[in-house]
């Protein structure tokens, strides 16, 4: 799509397509793009689109590790990439993966910042240097020393990108990178991918958060059907009206545009209230003296920064996890933990460890033995599932599992749902979905509290926030009229 | 902290409590070597595992005393008992294993010329399984919630919580190996190592007692068969 000298460009692919084993059809077709050395590109698209295979194919996974089927021309710094053995290219493509808990070798800090160098031979003395000079460069002298399996994941994406950094390759691909990440933490990624641009680093992310990449992108590349479709600059990206936007189906760019619903309609029957609760694990105190109400057909953005007691709270309002003082109350009674999950259904974020079943269909039944094939099929036409019916849950992209635990946690219809991070990964139409389907839910007199970081999501979505603002403190605002406010709470740290 | 042995230290004694556990049959051995392997445990500084180890290996022992040898209902038959305790006993070799830096493990393997095809397995199953501890805690949570898990029907229960676990479990192997080759884990060439590879006194002390105690073993175990 550029035009420019072989020995400026870092990345070219020339009528690229590419097919996983055992794929009905491929992945990304007829791929032509030049990347130019120090450019910083962006992907995007909605799910399945092919962003996540294109990164693959330049970091040499794709043929190598997936062993599907490339066919057309790439070339990383003017050499085909089949020149390359499969452990060269990591030299010269670092790549950090959407989820940071599943590619760390290491238990320590400096072990997995080392562990790249160590795999290329980097000698002994060298070694040192190389893992001080990494972490130096993401600011994180706080992390030596460390376990890295307790620490967020803003921190494991940060040594995720150190333990690249020192081995030092020219251009750096990130699959999804925030999707994991608080607000605070995408600001931090954000500078750290500066840093990359400005040392001269090629970079590549495949993203569906667009909004913190408008000062730093060259290019936005929109990819749909595996086929790159538009592309944009930052400016053009900015300039597309909301209706352009939503009907291409990315996330927004800007995060002024967005616009809170008008105020909904909540009934004045009270459905919990949780009174002076607190809990410590051992003895470090988590939250303490606790209390907030909330009502049938209220929608509630819980927020606040990692370790706060968010999801500790939800664990103790589904009777998962004991409090140490104070009370719930569901509709205005007493409930004790055994009783708790018959009125609040936790959906967790991680949706692959709550599927049981061997179908989708299967799932549902799980919860209620009796229900005749007709119920099944109404209920997953519903969620946009009923051609996936016989599918293992397993299969299933990300946008259509959130969608499958919220129909079973339809039909155990508990009067309060608590989500964690039920936007995370996911793109603009499978976000927009999941936030209309909880406000037909809220219509019918549900509670919803959703635990998020999301602020296109809250904003979008729901009526009130609570903000964990500190260990015995919560803040409770409606978010109509008060974006500002939803926006400094969630970047605050 | 206890005292500190090699890579190569650790993998003999895994080597060789693997050996005892499948040729020992009299009892009063096999107990005797839970009590060695709670000792090679404490001296590395794992008080706690020691402990939890001891503690769920006497439970066993217990379990197959009350027994009589006759298994304790068709849940829990004898032959489950015997294995169980036997496994338990190899993980116990394994422990000062698990967590290890990943460039130690590797150099080691590349060092003692170990051919990559049993290095490169080794070395993801050492981080593999911390990974998927946490994935055990949300199939729990989410059975409960879903009141899926009873005690009336245990193997549904067990099929529960294994279908997602494995499915979880190969993704993450998935992830974790595709990271590690875009790390150079496979490179054919010299892999070095951030932490010196010392073998000292302590590793030949540990690996002599080692394996005078696994003969020992050999020769008692002879004895009690006459």
């Amino acid at each position: 799509m550029t035009n420019c000298s072989k020995e400026h460009t870092a990345i070219s692919f020339e009528k690229v397509s590419f097919q996983y084993p055992g794929a009905e059809s491929p992945s990304v077709k007829d791929i032509n793009l030049e990347v130019q050395t120090g450019e910083f590109i962006v992907l995007t698209g909605g799910s399945g689109c092919g962003k996540t295979t294109l990164t693959r194919i330049i970091n040499g996974l794709a043929n190598n590790f997936y062993e599907g089927t490339l066919t057309g021309n790439v070339s990383l710094l003017g050499v085909p990439i089949s020149d390359y053995p499969v452990y060269e290219i990591g030299k010269l493509v670092g790549s950090i993966f959407q989820d940071p808990r599943s590619q760390f070798f290491a238990s320590i800090t400096e072990d997995e910042i080392a562990f790249g160098c160590e795999n290329y031979g980097v000698p002994f003395e060298e070694l040192e240097m190389r893992v001080t000079k990494a972490v130096k460069d993401i600011n994180g002298e706080m992390l030596l020393g460390k376990e890295i399996y307790p620490m967020s994941s803003g921190e494991k994406q940060k040594i995720a990108i150190a333990s690249v950094n020192a081995v030092n390759p020219q251009i750096y691909v990130f699959d999804e990178p925030s999707a994991n990440l608080d607000m605070f933490s995408v600001e931090a990624l954000k500078e750290l991918m500066r840093k990359l641009k400005q040392a001269g680093h090629t970079i590549v992310v495949a993203e569906h958060r667009l909004y913190y990449l408008t000062d730093l992108a060259d290019r936005f590349l929109y990819m749909e059907n595996g086929r790159l479709q538009k592309e944009w600059s930052a400016m053009e990206l900015l300039q597309l009206s909301e209706l352009e936007r939503k009907s291409i189906g990315i996330r927004t760019a800007d995060l002024q545009k967005i616009e809170t619903i008008p105020p909904v309609q909540v009934k004045k029957t009270e459905t919990i209230s949780v009174e002076n609760l607190s809990f410590a694990y051992r003895k470090n105190p988590v939250f303490e003296d606790l209390s907030f109400k909330a009502y049938a057909g209220d929608l509630i953005a819980i927020i606040g920064h990692n370790g706060v007691g968010k999801s500790t709270l939800s664990n103790i309002m589904c009777g998962i996890k004991k409090e140490n003082a104070g009370n719930i109350l569901y509709c205005g009674k007493k409930v004790s933990r055994k009783r708790r999950k018959d009125f609040a259904y936790f959906v967790m974020q991680n949706t692959e460890s709550q599927f049981f079943g061997d179908s989708v269909a299967e799932e549902l039944r799980l919860n209620r033995k009796k229900a005749t094939d007709t119920q099944i099929k109404e209920l997953l036409t519903l969620y946009g599932l009923s051609e996936w019916s016989d599918f293992h849950p397993a299969t299933l992209s990300g946008g259509q599992k959130q969608r499958l635990t919220l129909a079973v946690s339809d039909w155990i219809d508990t009067p309060i749902l608590i989500l964690d991070e039920p936007t995370s990964g996911l793109d603009f139409q499978n976000m927009q979905r999941i936030s209309d389907h909880l406000k037909s839910l809220t219509e019918k007199g549900k509670t919803i509290l959703v635990i998020t970081h999301d602020y296109e999501f809250a904003a979008m979505t729901c009526n009130r926030a609570l903000y964990f603002s500190d260990r015995n403190h919560i803040d409770d605002f409606p978010i109509q009229g008060n974006l500002e406010k939803l926006y400094s709470c969630l970047m605050a740290h | 902290m206890g005292v500190k042995f090699d890579f190569r230290t650790k993998l003999l004694v895994i080597a060789l409590t693997m050996s005892l556990v499948a040729v020992l049959t009299s009892d009063i051995l096999i107990y005797t070597l839970l009590v060695c392997l709670c000792i090679y445990l404490l001296i590395q500084g794992f008080y706690r595992q020691a402990i939890k180890y001891f503690a769920v290996c006497c439970v066993f022992i217990l379990l197959r005393l009350f027994s009589g040898g006759n298994g304790i209902t068709f849940l829990m038959p004898e032959m489950f008992l015997f294995m169980v305790l036997r496994i338990l006993m190899m993980v116990m070799a394994a422990q000062p294993v698990f967590g290890m830096p990943p460039g130690e493990v590797v150099a080691v393997f590349k060092k003692i010329h170990a051919p990559s095809g049993i290095a490169l397995p080794i070395t993801f199953t050492l981080r593999f399984f911390p990974t998927i501890r946490s994935e055990f805690a949300d199939v729990f949570s989410s059975l409960r919630l879903r009141k899926l898990l009873s005690w009336k029907h245990p193997l549904d229960a067990m099929e529960y919580i294994v279908t997602p676990v494995i499915f979880r479990s190969s993704r993450i192997a998935e992830e974790l190996a595709a990271s590690a080759e875009s790390r150079g884990i496979s490179n054919p060439g010299e892999h070095t190592c951030r932490r010196k590879l010392l073998f000292r006194k302590q590793d030949w002390l540990m690996c002599v007692i080692a394996v005078a105690i696994t003969v020992m073993y050999f020769v008692l175990e002879g004895m009690v068969k006459v």
